[in-house]
């Protein structure tokens, strides 16, 4: 993947023009979003449950240190050994030491996120260590070599003719003219041939949705059971998990679990939610021996000082990327890095700098669909219009729409000069397309009249108007 | 008794593109009861400033917009997006400002209404001067939408016009893709967003789509009349007015309907 | 070290006064249900999921009643894995069923847990690891068998994290499992298919 946040433009280009990937977009309207609305829609209090779940993550964040350390007490307690990692190359660096001490050669992971942005699978395959991502999507694009194109749907992009090729060249030890008619098939086939990786790998590898300070316990929540059965079968279990995931105690777990799948994908309960404390106990016939915790920074406890702050709400459920318009018409790839949609645009400036980003926040329409199904009303469109006043102020963007900027903006705040230049303005473009009704063609606006007409206007400012009429009545 | 004087906030759209909107938005207000006033000191509500990241400009035009209207009793502006503009993000814009500008900024925002929800929640119509005999689907604009919840005001409004009959979209409530400058600037991803809608629309078998912001209407009968298709494009108080002596926007002098 | 240098930068960010906890929050009207209102809550809520539920009219019939159920949906009778002490004392032979003792292995096609509790607001079951109840068994299989109570029906979720708290109180077990039906996945052409890793089939016999 060569594709950057700095590129957006391009990306996006290359995404609308791509119809494998539009055929798979047009299933968000009617599949996770129409779920998500029934979901909603089953309980009457739902905003309340909103409400819940926001001031739960706000008043968790007041009082993070001291519910990190209380998780870290209790889960040393419970027999975890948690580790702390300042930034990516820190907990690269743990989980490959714990890899090493373990002997370990083969290692399955659930779907985890913070994986994808610390970049730990490439770095653990250069360390000569066998990496199998086992959540179907997952799975899928890791053979294909490519990044999730969403965050609780990676394989979205891709259509089911697009895996049963990628199957046919990967199984290469399964017949080849196997018939593969149905998703039914591939489901079927993946199962086999990561069941035989699952039973012989020697550390799993999971993420974490939320993290119990009360029990010392991590949460997973799956529907495929890939990351149960990551965290059961081998016999290290590594956590990887940011520390904006605690939560004081099962409760508030609880009330956010209660918005988390209905957000996601409409399911009330995804098929496992699953609180896993420690390593096996003495009378347990299975589970992990030895079970790491990793707690890693990179750039949340700089967002805890930042205006980006209530970003760090966010429970990664997707539904602000279901519901943005934009990402429905361009896919997450386009967005170039590993969080896409409404909350990538603010989270990743906020993890990489808005040099080379600012693309990000740019590219919306400010709908606010996103704010609106947030279960934890995060005010995206303000948090992404931080970021254009930060571009704006670091100079960043095209010098020719500055200098546009600038010009309208002294015109604007001249309230006599604005309408005289508006009646000039207004009466040439009148007099240019008043009897088509509509410019097709123009020096300027090249982008949008590709595609569209720029209507005319119709030849006289309102204020004239207004002024010569007696107050008021129509011409 | 005085009528109450109304300022219309023209909007910079309708100012400059479509002023039969004004007038449509003057009757209809007057049509309420109030005297029309039109501040010759407004220009744009600062919505292209604040959402490219230029504050400074944006606070500007808020205090200029601010004091254009302090003799008024109500604010009544023919744009969601304005409307929100004035109402919602004037206070945010001067959060750091001395007490006294918040407070006058807090007394306009008080008086602000987009006009569909003034004509059904201040100062109720019960009857309105348009009528139209035909299909008409609405398009629910999104800052009016989710940041003032202008949702059942026009089409109750739109149900007093004889003649009217309403057909919904699949997804009135989902952007158009104007979003402005980004129409520009991401002019392929805008147009991927407002083809859906146009198809959406479309597919009502309406012949006139409605909404109350010009910036949207612009965007959605740009596309519509580049692919020829044959939906016309209004804005509501165009047809709450009764205003339909212009073409509808984008459609040649000729294209009256 | 990390440790203090992360804390030390999120105390740094946290000057301004914070906000007082909320009230623990408590289920909404709408998802609350009790005794037997909660039962039938759990058995609509769990069909809908796609989990088939048999009542059964004691422990002594939960073979025959397992018997009954693998053949109407046409489910070969092979060795049933379980590890729960009571559950293996049941008369398993006299159904034609034969079990086997300890975890889930490769070979299991079934297998049997018992579920501590069950959610009636969502239709989950709520299993916890121990000696009885090895967590690959609810896994590794195809088919999923789970024993519950009617009396361990519970209405929601602070009903469930309640009981947890009282058998455990802080030291839960090392995995509590909340199943909401099969395993599934939507990962290929947005369309649902069980048995992506786990079961792909899940039944609970309410005794």
């Amino acid at each position: 993947m060569t594709a950057s946040p700095a590129t957006f433009r391009e990306n996006a280009d290359a995404a609308l023009a791509n119809e494998r990937l539009q055929t798979a977009l047009a299933k968000l309207p009617g599949g996770l979003v129409a779920q998500r609305r029934a979901a909603v829609a089953a309980v009457p209090e739902f905003e309340t449950l909103r409400e819940e779940a926001r001031a739960i993550r706000d008043t968790t964040l007041d009082h993070l240190a001291a519910h990190l350390e209380a998780f870290e007490t209790k889960a040393t307690a419970m027999g975890s050994v948690v580790h702390w990692a300042a930034d990516a190359t820190g907990a690269r660096r743990v989980v490959t030491d714990i890899c090493r001490a373990a002997n370990a050669r083969r290692i399955v992971k659930g779907k985890s996120m913070v994986s994808e942005e610390i970049g730990l699978n490439a770095h653990l395959e250069a360390q000569g260590l066998e990496v199998i991502e086992s959540d179907l999507g997952e799975y899928i694009i890791q053979k294909r070599g490519e990044a999730p194109s969403h965050i609780i749907a990676p394989a979205i992009h891709l259509t089911e003719a697009d895996v049963e090729a990628d199957f046919r060249s990967y199984h290469m030890h399964l017949p080849a003219d196997r018939p593969l008619p149905n998703p039914e098939s591939l489901v079927s086939e993946a199962r086999g041939v990561l069941r035989e990786k699952f039973l012989t790998a020697d550390v799993g590898i999971t993420g974490a949705n939320f993290l119990v300070a009360e029990t010392g316990t991590s949460i997973i929540v799956t529907n495929e059971g890939n990351g149960d059965l990551s965290q059961t079968l081998p016999r290290i279990h590594i956590v990887v998990a940011t520390i904006d995931k605690v939560v004081p105690t099962l409760d508030e777990a609880m009330t956010l679990l209660r918005v988390l799948a209905r957000s996601a994908t409409g399911q009330d309960m995804t098929a496992y939610t699953t609180f896993a404390t420690g390593p096996r106990r003495a009378a347990d016939l299975d589970g992990p021996t030895e079970c790491h915790i990793v707690l890693v920074d990179n750039g949340r406890s700089d967002m805890l000082a930042s205006a980006m702050r209530d970003a760090l709400r966010c429970i990664r459920c997707g539904a602000c990327m279901n519901h943005c318009p934009v990402y429905n018409a361009i896919g997450g790839h386009a967005y170039g890095w590993v969080y896409p949609g409404p909350i990538g645009a603010v989270l990743t400036p906020a993890l990489l700098g808005i040099a080379g980003t600012s693309h990000l926040p740019s590219a919306s329409t400010f709908c606010g669909s996103c704010e609106a199904v947030c279960p934890v009303k995060i005010p995206l469109v303000s948090l992404m219009r931080t970021w254009r006043e930060r571009a704006h102020e670091q100079g960043t963007g095209s010098r020719t729409s500055r200098a546009l900027l600038s010009l309208w903006a002294y015109a604007a705040t001249r309230p006599a000069l604005y309408h005289l230049l508006a009646r000039f303005g207004v009466a040439f473009g009148g007099a240019l397309s008043r009897s088509k009704g509509r410019f097709s063609r123009l020096p300027i606006a090249r982008g949008w009249l590709r595609d569209r007409d720029i209507p005319a206007p119709q030849g006289r400012t309102f204020q004239q108007l207004w002024k010569e009429t007696e107050r008021g009545v129509p011409r | 008794m005085q009528a109450p004087r109304a300022g219309l906030f023209v909007t910079c759209l309708i100012d400059l593109m479509r002023p039969s909107v004004g007038f449509a938005a003057a009757r209809l207000i007057e049509e309420a009861g109030c005297k029309v006033i039109v501040p010759e000191r407004q220009t744009c509500c600062g919505q292209p400033a604040y959402n490219s990241g230029d504050r400074a400009t944006a606070k500007a035009l808020a205090l200029q917009t601010v004091r254009a209207f302090a003799d008024c009793d109500y604010v009544v502006v023919p744009s969601g997006s304005c409307a929100a503009m004035l109402k919602v993000h004037y206070p945010r814009l001067v959060s750091n400002e001395p007490s006294g500008i918040q407070s006058e900024v807090a007394d306009f925002t008080a008086k602000v209404h987009e006009l569909c929800t003034f004509l059904t929640s201040i100062r109720p119509l019960t009857k309105v001067p348009g009528r139209y005999t035909g299909r008409v689907t609405y398009h629910d604009a999104c800052s009016g939408l989710r940041e003032l919840g202008v949702k059942g005001a026009p089409r109750r409004l739109l149900a007093l016009v004889p003649g009217v009959e309403i057909t919904e979209m699949t997804e009135p409530e989902t952007c158009c893709g104007f979003g402005g400058v980004f129409a520009e600037k991401y002019a392929g991803i805008s147009n991927a967003i407002v083809t859906r809608k146009a198809d959406d629309a479309t597919s009502t078998s309406a012949d006139l789509l409605l909404a109350g912001d010009l910036g949207c209407l612009m965007n959605m009968a740009g596309k519509l009349t580049r692919d020829g298709r044959p939906l016309a494009c209004r804005h509501v108080a165009e047809v709450l007015a009764g205003e339909l002596a212009d073409p509808p926007i984008g459609h040649r002098p000729t294209d009256v309907r | 070290m990390s440790r203090d240098a992360i804390l030390g930068r999120i105390r740094a960010a946290n000057t301004t006064t914070p906000t007082t906890p909320p009230a623990t929050p408590s289920a909404p009207p709408s998802l609350v249900s009790h005794g037997d209102s909660a039962i039938a809550r759990f058995r609509a809520a769990a069909a809908s999921k796609g989990m088939i539920v048999v009542d059964v009219k004691g422990p002594q019939m939960l073979p025959a009643s397992v018997a009954e159920a693998l053949s109407a949906a046409r489910i070969a009778h092979g060795e049933i894995r379980l590890n729960d002490a009571a559950l293996a004392d049941l008369p398993w032979a006299e159904a034609g069923l034969t079990i086997a003792r300890g975890a889930a292995t490769r070979q299991d096609t079934l297998a049997f847990s018992r579920a501590l509790a069950a959610v009636a607001e969502t239709g989950t079951l709520m299993l916890t690891s121990g000696v009885g109840n090895p967590t690959t068994l609810a896994f590794l299989p195809e088919t999923h068998l789970v024993a519950i109570d009617r009396t361990s029906v519970l209405g929601t979720f602070e009903d469930a994290t309640a009981l947890l708290r009282q058998m455990y109180g802080t030291q839960l077990p090392r995995s509590v499992n909340f199943i909401s039906g099969a395993s599934r996945t939507g990962d290929i052409g947005g369309r649902i298919v069980h048995g992506a890793h786990g079961p792909r089939q899940l039944f609970i016999f309410l005794i």
